[in-house]
């Protein structure tokens, strides 16, 4: 287990590096068009070559680049371009809030699967069919239309809920729930679709096989045997569903926070682009990149404990 | 024990909806509830800008003068104010006993060091303070401005971008930028807001013109989206807001919400050649006065305008001085006429004309542009540009004989005048002018009251009848609210002043 541990961390560092790598030289490897993007098409070669010395753009690409990987390493993405905060310290603020919603998409998310996933796989009829349904109907209908749906019903017409803005829940909780349940509904509601018949799929199969029945006939109740090793068996592709949910949560994210004016990271990767913000959006880059490949190595090491097979991976 | 569970989950359900449903709290009716379609970066005086931006820096800082909805100038920080005879150096005699909210006092020093922040500031109007040669604290309520030459807009200016007065000794700090501290009606209140989503706002005790405050309190909510905005206001977060979208106009007005419509831009025709260096024939009088008899406004509006807004024939807006309303039946649609017009300065066979397009455009605007010239005799060649920054550049450095453009009027004319119609105007990309404009605009230049007034008036009939622009209409901007709060739009500017509030 330590050296697959050690493996997929190795891989994952790998990765992150190439990315912000990448990402860097793609956005820093013309300076000039930066400082005539941002300045305007009225600008002169002075104030290109003075917007240029002002933001570091003169230096060597490849020793800016050394500059900045030393800076990021510690957490610090460097001073904004237009923002009056340090970039790390928006991010820092923004992720708090994105990292709220998808936490507790996901959460929701994953309750909701496991119990209708399980009742469908375990008692079929109705129970299945229904989850069949609502699997299409959250598979079709993409989650920017569900958050029409939920402000025009919820908040335009009901007013139970708000339909935008963002209080964080240390602030005022009931405030908090006003902001966040229907972005967290509508960024849920196409989660479920896919997990839920990732599980229902998943149990059905264990249930096919013999220790299943072997393990009836032995004296065990059913729902241990649900509980206890059916579920056990299931859980590895559930997993792996589940991380790729997550990462769908955080590319969904970002129109939801448009929608509901939410300032979490996916609007701030909307405003830095927008801005022409460099430095901004190479920390909302290597966040994202952080977060979906720290996810995944979870998500490896949970399926490693739960099946060993997947150690030799 | 399963129906256990299922009536456990249902109850649960239902009390985070009890809960989160709860009756909202009714707002106190001395609370605005304001949404802003853009959010601020740099809260700095110095960095100040209006339009959508301006309730964040309204709600803090004082100006030194202050304005009204018709943008007529009124005292400020600065109870009165004086010109020289030469119109070139300002007396501002300052408010005694005015405190900045850290409880610092206002005072002339304070104004030097201010206006020689916003010079040097990252404000996009820093460009109102090139004319200022020196700002000296005479006495401390006495302020000297010294001008290079005369500018009918800087009152205006001191009213508006360029008079907003932060703190001396916040200038330039590490928090400035966040935390701003000014004599405004307001305090920001940092703690309680969330920096890209909602800005909160108390009342300054000390504030110097309570008698014009309307609400006790301000919160600023940030709708950065069209959707955002529209549903805000229609599900009673916020008592009025900027609508960019016209589509949804209706649907709000059906709400119940009032729509108040302002026609700030114009759009049209610039004819780039009048001089005739491209060698095209808009040089001659007859074929723009040609153009603009034979250019459909009412179908404009309607095509490229999607209906909004209104026709016109004149670039100065009503509420501009220079302004005529006789001026706008010079160019009736009559496309024979027309026709005639261009047979007779010997083009019976029509001609060929380039013009730039801009991608941020849809096609049907230039599809409909090329249709009405093509009922002219008149062929269209567009070239594409790779965007607005590309189709700007190659618009001032003159490349095409006429571009199609939506642009601002100033409310104060001589702006207007400095920005289309100086031979160094922005606008007026080939430098072109001829001896009746240049006498005109240095009269306008140094006249004041009536007598500016009159000369702009004739510059605006000359212009016109010289047909400088094929000016098609006036597309209006939206701003919508509540029937418990009542808003007078502001003359050219789209977002009305805080001061235009009222409960």
């Amino acid at each position: 287990m330590l050296r697959f541990t050690l493996r997929r961390f190795l891989t994952g560092v790998a990765l992150l590096f190439t990315i912000c790598t990448l990402a860097y030289f793609l956005l820093y490897i013309d300076s000039d068009t930066i400082a005539a993007g941002i300045l305007g098409a009225s600008a002169t070669k002075a104030d290109i070559l003075r917007f240029n010395a002002t933001h570091g753009l003169n230096e060597n690409v490849f020793v800016s680049y050394a500059n900045w990987l030393s800076h990021a390493i510690t957490g610090n993405f460097g001073a904004a371009w237009t923002f009056t905060e340090p970039v790390s310290s928006m991010i820092t603020t923004r992720l708090s809030v994105t990292f709220t919603i998808v936490t507790i998409s996901l959460l929701i998310v994953t309750v909701i699967s496991l119990t209708l996933g399980v009742l469908a796989a375990v008692y079929g009829g109705w129970i299945d069919r229904v989850v069949q349904v609502l699997g299409l109907i959250g598979f079709a209908i993409p989650n920017f239309l569900v958050a029409f749906a939920l402000v025009a019903q919820f908040a335009v017409v009901n007013h139970w809920f708000n339909a935008v803005g963002w209080t964080p829940p240390n602030a005022d909780f009931n405030e908090f729930l006003k902001s966040a349940t229907l972005p967290i509904s509508a960024i849920a509601f196409t989660g479920l679709a896919s997990l839920t018949q990732q599980i229902r799929g998943a149990v059905k199969d264990t249930l096919q096989n013999d220790y299943v029945r072997t393990l009836r006939t032995s004296g065990l109740s059913f729902r241990r045997v649900i509980l206890k090793h059916v579920l056990r068996n299931a859980a590895g592709p559930a997993l792996s569903v589940l991380g790729l949910q997550f990462v769908g949560m955080l590319g969904g994210i970002v129109i939801i926070e448009q929608i509901f004016s939410i300032p979490g990271l996916g609007s701030f990767s909307v405003q830095a682009t927008g801005l022409k913000d460099i430095p901004s959006v190479m920390g909302v880059v290597t966040t994202m990149a952080l977060i979906v490949i720290t996810v995944n190595f979870i998500i490896d090491l949970l399926s490693a404990a739960l099946n060993p097979k997947v150690r030799l991976a | 024990m399963n129906k256990k569970l299922l009536a456990a989950s249902v109850a649960a359900c239902l009390s985070v909806a009890a809960l989160a449903g709860a009756p909202m709290a009714q707002a106190a009716t001395s609370t605005l509830n304001l949404g802003v379609i853009i959010d601020v970066t740099d809260w700095q005086a110095s960095s100040a800008q209006l339009a959508n931006a301006g309730p964040y820096y309204q709600a803090v800082y004082s100006t030194l003068l202050n304005q009204d909805a018709n943008a007529n100038v009124l005292p400020g920080l600065a109870k009165s104010w004086s010109y020289d005879k030469t119109g070139t150096v300002l007396t501002l005699s300052l408010n005694k006993g005015i405190k900045y909210t850290d409880g610092e006092p206002f005072n002339a020093a304070s104004v030097v060091a201010n206006l020689n922040a916003f010079k040097k500031g990252a404000s996009p109007s820093a460009n109102m303070a090139n004319g200022i040669v020196s700002v000296v604290a005479k006495t401390p309520t006495t302020v000297v401005i010294t001008l290079d030459n005369i500018d009918s807009a800087f009152l205006t200016n001191l009213s508006g971008t360029m008079g907003f007065m932060q703190a001396t000794n916040t200038i330039g700090g590490t928090d400035a930028k966040s935390n701003p501290i000014g004599a405004g009606p307001y305090i920001y209140d940092k703690a309680s807001s969330v920096s890209g989503s909602s800005y909160v706002f108390k009342p300054n005790p000390a504030y110097y013109d309570k008698a014009h405050l309307a609400y006790d309190n301000l919160n600023i909510k940030v709708l950065n989206t069209s959707v955002a905005a529209i549903n805000a206001i229609k599900a009673g977060q916020v008592d009025a807001v900027a609508i960019a979208d016209n589509s949804a106009v209706a649907g709000l007005q059906a709400a119940g919400l009032t729509v108040d419509e302002q026609n700030l831009n114009w759009v049209g025709l610039t004819f780039v050649d009048k001089g005739g260096r491209m060698g095209t024939p808009l040089k001659k009088l007859a074929v723009r006065q040609a153009i603009n008899y034979g250019f459909d406004r009412d179908a404009a509006l309607k095509i490229m305008g999607l209906g909004y807004g209104k026709t016109i024939e004149q670039v100065f807006a009503p509420y501009n001085a220079g302004y005529d309303a006789t001026l706008n039946n010079t160019y009736p649609y009559d496309l024979a006429k027309a026709k005639q017009m261009l047979s007779d300065a010997g083009y019976p066979n029509g001609f060929t004309l380039n013009m730039p397009t801009n991608p941020a455009l849809a096609s049907y605007v230039y599809d409909f542009m090329k249709d009405q010239f093509a009922k002219m005799g008149i062929t269209i060649n567009y070239t594409a540009t790779t965007g607005s920054a590309d189709f700007f550049a190659q618009v001032w450095a003159a490349k095409w004989p006429l571009y199609r453009m939506a642009l601002q009027r100033d409310p104060n004319s001589w702006s207007l005048v400095q920005f289309l119609y100086a031979r160094d105007a922005a606008w007026n990309p080939s430098g072109y002018g001829d001896a009746t404009t240049d006498a005109l605009i240095e009269k306008i230049r140094v006249a004041t009251g009536k007598t500016q007034t009159a000369l702009l008036k004739q510059l605006n009939t000359y212009t016109v009848q010289q047909a400088w622009f094929c000016p098609l209409y006036a597309p209006p901007v939206f701003f919508a609210h509540t029937s418990s709060v009542k808003v007078t739009t502001h003359a050219g500017n789209s977002m009305p002043f805080l001061s235009d509030f009222k409960k």
